[in-house]
């Protein structure tokens, strides 16, 4: 095993990337995007304040704020406050939420009405459980669930703080979640390898593990199940990672069409690849997957300048 | 892990208490609270929940509901929460403290006092500046005491030049 001693840290991020190689365009792009920090950005927590109004105060403290293609609540910011967006009197009192843009994707793709009954299943710190309950006005019912009771207090900090009022709060494995009602969506925002936050962490883990991946594959897959027998007939389940493993994407995309869900099309604004039907691992193992798989999306740092993220959304029929 | 104590939508009789209060004390019009269930949970604090009430009964182990909105204080009296006043405290009419300047708001924020006399009743009070609901203050001999949990604090150096 090559334990990479003495490379330095945009060799080791090239090592750990090579493996994806054959299934990402414009390769070499990627890596140099990989290497860049994240353009900071903000959705507007339009429960508390206009966008108009929020840009208004924010460029009076000399905040440059763009909108975002993906949607008019967010908006890549520039500033050169070394306090930065975290630190104003607009942040403590709710007005918006510190949010990698494709961390909006997964809400927008799960399209939650007003009335509805909505699980978030691995919800902390919050950013997508508050953007639904934004999307939902506060009307009808969010069930926010995660497995680590550390990371609930950041979600209920977030939820007071954006004045969140359709939400519950439950700590569990999400896997043995226990309900007697069924939801009319869920969203599972998986735990996973997380290697397409590198941009966002560069202190990120370089060193490749198969077994962790195949593990986070095992625990997403028995997330996916439980997801089936949580949702209504008809619901829609928005599975998402960040992460460009197939292991942890298409093959649990395939894993959930074997148990009965219907895959749908998921249409966003921003640049993105279908899900991958074929691949070669970096020991040769070759995967060939159902090709609906191909419905998923797929979202690199190098299109839009952006983390990355792979997105599926189905139903259950 | 800790037994969760489970919420408990309040009577008739105990919202029409809440009502009452938040209408005498604060000129809160009743029909904004439509839509919305108040919860009990423990003997001193109520919350605010805009989602379907059955789902407490539902699922088990609910850890948090809704927004909390009420506290009684330990001298019985009832205390608006900041994160509540932060969401309905627009349309408040009365007992309302207006800061002047950025200076008392940030010194507001940051969990700090203000002299100054203001023409609103003693005991708990909604703090203004600008458009901006800051959160709940405590108004007693023409001090203004914050009443902002640590939470939602600001810190003051952020507003150093």
């Amino acid at each position: 095993m090559m334990l990479g001693k003495g490379l330095n840290y945009s060799q080791r991020v090239f090592r750990y990337y090579e493996r994806y190689k054959d299934i990402i365009p414009g390769y070499d792009e990627f890596l140099s995007h990989l290497l860049k920090p994240l353009p900071h950005s903000i959705r507007v927590n339009t429960l508390k304040i206009s966008p108009e109004r929020l840009i208004q105060r924010m460029e009076a403290k000399g905040f440059i704020l763009k909108q975002s293609k993906l949607h008019p609540w967010f908006f890549e910011v520039e500033y050169t406050e070394e306090r930065g967006l975290g630190a104003t009197l607009e942040h403590t009192l709710g007005y918006y939420y510190v949010q990698e843009i494709v961390s909006g994707i997964p809400p927008i793709a799960l399209d939650p009405k007003p009335w509805e009954v909505i699980l978030d299943m691995a919800a902390a710190p919050g950013s997508k459980t508050t953007q639904i309950a934004q999307m939902m006005g506060c009307k009808g019912t969010i069930v926010a669930n995660d497995i680590s009771r550390e990371r609930i207090k950041a979600l209920k900090s977030n939820l007071d703080r954006l004045g969140v009022t359709n939400t519950v709060i439950t700590v569990c494995d999400a896997r043995r979640f226990r309900s007697s009602i069924l939801f009319d969506r869920i969203l599972l925002d998986a735990p996973c390898s997380s290697e397409a936050t590198i941009r966002k962490d560069p202190s990120l883990q370089l060193d490749f593990s198969y077994r962790s991946t195949k593990w986070f594959s095992r625990l997403q897959k028995g997330m996916v199940e439980r997801a089936y027998n949580l949702l209504k007939d008809d619901g829609v389940l928005v599975y998402s990672v960040c992460t460009f493993a197939p292991e942890e994407c298409e093959e649990v995309v395939e894993h959930a069409l074997k148990i009965g869900f219907k895959i749908e099309q998921v249409n966003i604004p921003l640049k993105h690849m279908e899900g991958i039907v074929e691949w070669v691992d970096e020991k040769g193992r070759r995967y060939r997957f159902d090709p609906d798989v191909s419905r998923s999306i797929r979202i690199y740092p190098h299109f839009e300048d952006t983390g990355g993220m792979f997105i599926a959304k189905f139903r259950k029929v | 892990m800790p037994s969760l104590e489970r919420y408990r939508v309040c009577s008739d009789e105990e919202v029409k208490r809440i009502l009452s209060f938040l209408e005498e004390r604060y000129g809160f019009p009743r029909h904004i609270f439509e839509g919305y269930k108040f919860l009990v949970r423990g003997r001193n604090s109520i919350w605010v929940f805009s989602g379907h009430p059955s789902i407490l009964e539902m699922i088990p182990g609910i850890d948090a509901a809704g927004i909390r909105a009420l506290h009684l204080s330990i001298r019985k009296a009832l205390k608006p929460t900041t994160i509540f006043l932060q969401v309905f405290g627009r349309y408040a009419t009365k007992n309302i403290v207006k800061l002047q300047n950025e200076e008392e708001a940030v010194a507001f924020m940051s969990g700090g006092s203000i002299a100054r006399r203001y023409d609103v009743d003693d005991g708990f009070v909604i703090v203004k500046f600008g458009d901006d609901i800051l959160g709940c203050g405590f108004y007693s001999d023409g001090v203004l005491k914050s009443k902002v949990p640590k939470t939602s604090r600001v810190k003051f150096e952020w507003f150093k030049e």
